[in-house]
């Protein structure tokens, strides 16, 4: 017992002295998403060194962690979050564990872009009685809005300018600098935007939404019954038919959900699959948002186009 | 221990499993758990993720049918309700959180699991949990039954620690970051009590001794557990994680109070080690999980009657063994896994005998709070060889926590 004590004691001293070195200049920012991580990016420069939770291929309401990631999020000077619960499986058990003050909800060095933003799709009730909901308090991937990145950047820019004041004229420049590079990029947007809509498509998971509503595109249906709840036969059956009737052929996915369910309504309702970024390095050449953006709508206006 | 040797009648073993208490159990949420834990939902069938009220309540209710045959004969199926868990959290303070476990096993009254408060307010990464809780053990004795990966928990941990080890007293916990990806957890508790429950052996209804820990110690009669952990980085998305935990009791007794027999002045240690390497694919998806325990206990490891009708004596076993299990676990999507898990140890009635256990499971998950879990089986002890089907359901209500920690 006594060694056990000594032990304990050493451990407690190593821990009090790890936290003191590694002082650089940069400003240390986890983001649950590389949509945010890139955003963080654009705006902080050379001020800040940037850790994403997720990967762009995964599925973002189950993101596996790392134990780097617990250790980035201890020593994070800003943590920035989706929010809408998209990341509630794991971010608050991870605050928990990492036990960083700055950064805990409240704090200024929390950020949750979801503040100011109106969602859609929010449930009437949680009954749950078909299971679970993963969009309990509306859908929560603006991301994929056209809107989505400057709003994300504006609360970014809040953050940033809330624990560096000092280089507040810098980030401004480069949010402002960044609304004219989305001006520029929602021109190209608007202009396959027009084409598509009116038409109608399938998703696998409610992603999308915003982004079609935005665009006047008619979601059709998605193979998820409920946002969460995988797909079953019955769903799919009942799918299928109805897009056989009305002669609807495009499905969207992404990465995570291009699996056996969606080759099944390939092969059954003659449908065109296609796969599309749903978050920043989805897929090749989505390596920035607005990248990301851009390919999203040249995705959907060929699928569009051609169906 | 292993699978009854006796004929039994058995089909449907219904786990209710967990009310709990714990308003703040979305506030806090689960614990950051690595691969191998269970993960619990945190709000399951029936709540909504407000966590406006508080103390947060939740119930689990763990169903599950088996059949049995030993050595060819068939011994049939029966139905059983294992557990019904009622547990309760909030937090008390903002620096501190507690929880409590009640269980009922097979439809008895039930009994305190935990009941324990987590405090966090001396800084840095360490937190004080006092109470009554499951042990900081490897990585499976902190979790209830319906939380393992497999139907009971792996054979060497019921045969060294029992089916379940709560303990009554006070752990420091602390975490520190060895480099930018790798975090060392360790842990150490003083308890007034550390014998494990449930270790049973069929004997056909054998009586047997006691273990029971002296009402007053000194310090030095504390039992004690201890872990460290550390995990890191392994790929762009995999982790491995190494443990070693020890659990020592220094003062024990062994008493047969029918016929008034004692042995005292006992005491046991179990060692530990464990490993465990995780990853997944792009998706995050499909996973990949494969781990391992091995275990020994050395001291006063087990006590007998020395004639089962007329006792005059308790024969100590003063002896050392040692166990082992590995297991390996795919997840192709979120809602499909299967595994398998091999278990062997020396039995501590007579370290020169063992049994073993393989286990083959598939488990799918209905939704993120319900699951069913086919398994099989193949047990052997002492020669005797046994095999059980079973089929098992598991479901979560209202918001749930339990004190896990990687
Ligand atoms: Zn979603």
């Amino acid at each position: 017992m006594k060694h056990l004590l000594l032990l304990a004691g050493l451990l407690f001293v190593h821990t009090e002295t790890a936290g003191a070195h590694g002082a650089d200049s940069q400003l240390r920012v986890v983001a649950t998403i590389p949509d945010i991580a890139d955003i963080v990016r654009t705006i902080g420069g050379e001020h800040v060194d940037v850790t994403s939770i997720a990967a762009g291929t995964m599925n973002i309401h189950a993101v596996p962690l790392k134990p780097s990631m617990l250790i980035a999020v201890n020593r994070a000077d800003l943590f920035v979050q989706m929010g809408f619960a998209l990341e509630h499986a794991y971010v608050p058990g991870m605050l928990a564990k990492a036990r960083n003050p700055k950064i805990r909800a409240g704090q200024p060095g929390f950020v949750d872009c979801s503040q100011g933003w109106e969602p859609f799709d929010v449930p009437e009730s949680l009954s749950r009685s078909g299971g679970t909901d993963l969009h309990p308090l509306g859908n929560p991937h603006f991301n994929l809005d056209p809107r989505g990145g400057a709003h994300i950047a504006a609360k970014v820019l809040e953050g940033l300018v809330r624990v560096d004041p000092g280089n507040e004229a810098e980030y401004r420049a480069a949010y402002d600098a960044f609304l004219g590079r989305i001006d520029t990029a929602a021109k190209r947007w608007k202009e396959l935007g027009e084409a598509m809509r009116g038409k109608r498509v399938v998703t696998y998971h409610s992603e999308l939404a915003y982004f079609l509503r935005y665009y006047g595109i008619e979601l059709f249906g998605t193979l998820e019954p409920k946002p969460g709840v995988p797909p079953t036969p019955k769903n799919l059956g009942m799918l299928i038919s109805r897009m056989t009737t009305e002669n609807v052929r495009v499905v969207l996915t992404s990465p995570w959900s291009n699996n056996k369910s969606v080759r099944f309504v390939q092969d059954k309702a003659n449908a065109t699959i296609v796969e599309v970024p749903t978050m920043v390095g989805g897929v090749p050449g989505a390596d920035s948002w607005i990248e990301m953006m851009d390919v999203l709508h040249e995705s959907v206006a060929r699928a569009l186009a051609d169906g | 221990m292993l699978l009854p040797s006796v004929p039994v009648l058995r089909v449907a073993r219904t786990t209710l499993g967990a009310l709990v208490v714990g308003g703040a159990a979305l506030a806090q949420g689960p614990a950051f758990d690595s691969p191998g834990l269970s993960k619990p939902p945190r709000a399951g069938d029936g709540f909504t993720l407000s966590n406006d009220f508080n103390p947060a309540i939740g119930v689990v209710i763990d169903a599950f049918a088996d059949g049995i045959a030993t050595d060819g004969a068939d011994d049939g199926f029966d139905a059983e309700l294992r557990v019904l868990e009622l547990n309760f959290s909030a937090h008390i303070d903002p620096e501190a959180w507690a929880y409590v476990v009640l269980a009922s096993e097979n439809g008895e009254n039930p009994r305190l699991d935990e009941a324990a408060v987590e405090y966090t307010g001396m800084g840095g990464n360490q937190v004080l949990k006092v109470g009554r809780f499951f042990v900081d053990f490897g990585k499976q004795m902190q979790n209830h039954l319906e939380g393992l990966r497999t139907l009971e928990r792996p054979l060497p941990l019921r045969e060294f620690l029992g089916e379940e080890l709560a303990g009554t007293g006070v752990q420091y916990d602390n975490w520190f970051a060895a480099g930018d990806a790798t975090p060392v957890r360790f842990s150490i508790g003083a308890f007034a009590s550390l014998l494990g429950e449930g270790h049973e052996h069929d004997d056909g209804g054998t009586p047997e001794p006691a273990g029971v820990v002296p009402d007053r110690k000194d310090i030095d009669e504390l039992s004690f557990v201890a872990r460290i952990t550390a995990m890191t980085d392994a790929g762009e998305r995999g982790l491995a994680q190494l443990g070693a935990s020890v659990r020592h009791v220094p003062a024990f007794d062994f008493t047969f109070d029918d016929a008034g027999l004692a042995q005292r002045g006992l005491s046991n240690t179990v060692f530990g080690v464990d490993a465990t390497w995780a990853t997944s694919d792009a998706t995050g998806l499909k996973r990949t999980l494969i781990g391992g325990e091995f275990l020994a206990i050395d001291g006063d490891i087990a006590g007998a009657l020395d004639d089962p009708v007329t006792p005059t004596a308790i024969d100590v076993v003063d002896d050392s063994a040692t166990g082992f299990f590995v297991f390996g676990d795919y997840a192709w999507d979120r809602y499909h896994s299967a595994g398998v898990q091999y278990a062997a140890a020396d039995l501590t009635e007579d370290p020169s005998l063992d049994a073993s256990e393989l286990d083959l499971y598939y488990t799918h998950n209905l939704t993120e709070f319900r699951r069913l879990r086919f398994g099989v089986t193949v047990g052997e002890e002492g020669g005797v060889d046994s095999t059980r089907a079973y089929v098992q359901f598991t479901n979560y209500f209202g918001n749930h926590f339990h004190g896990l920690n990687w």
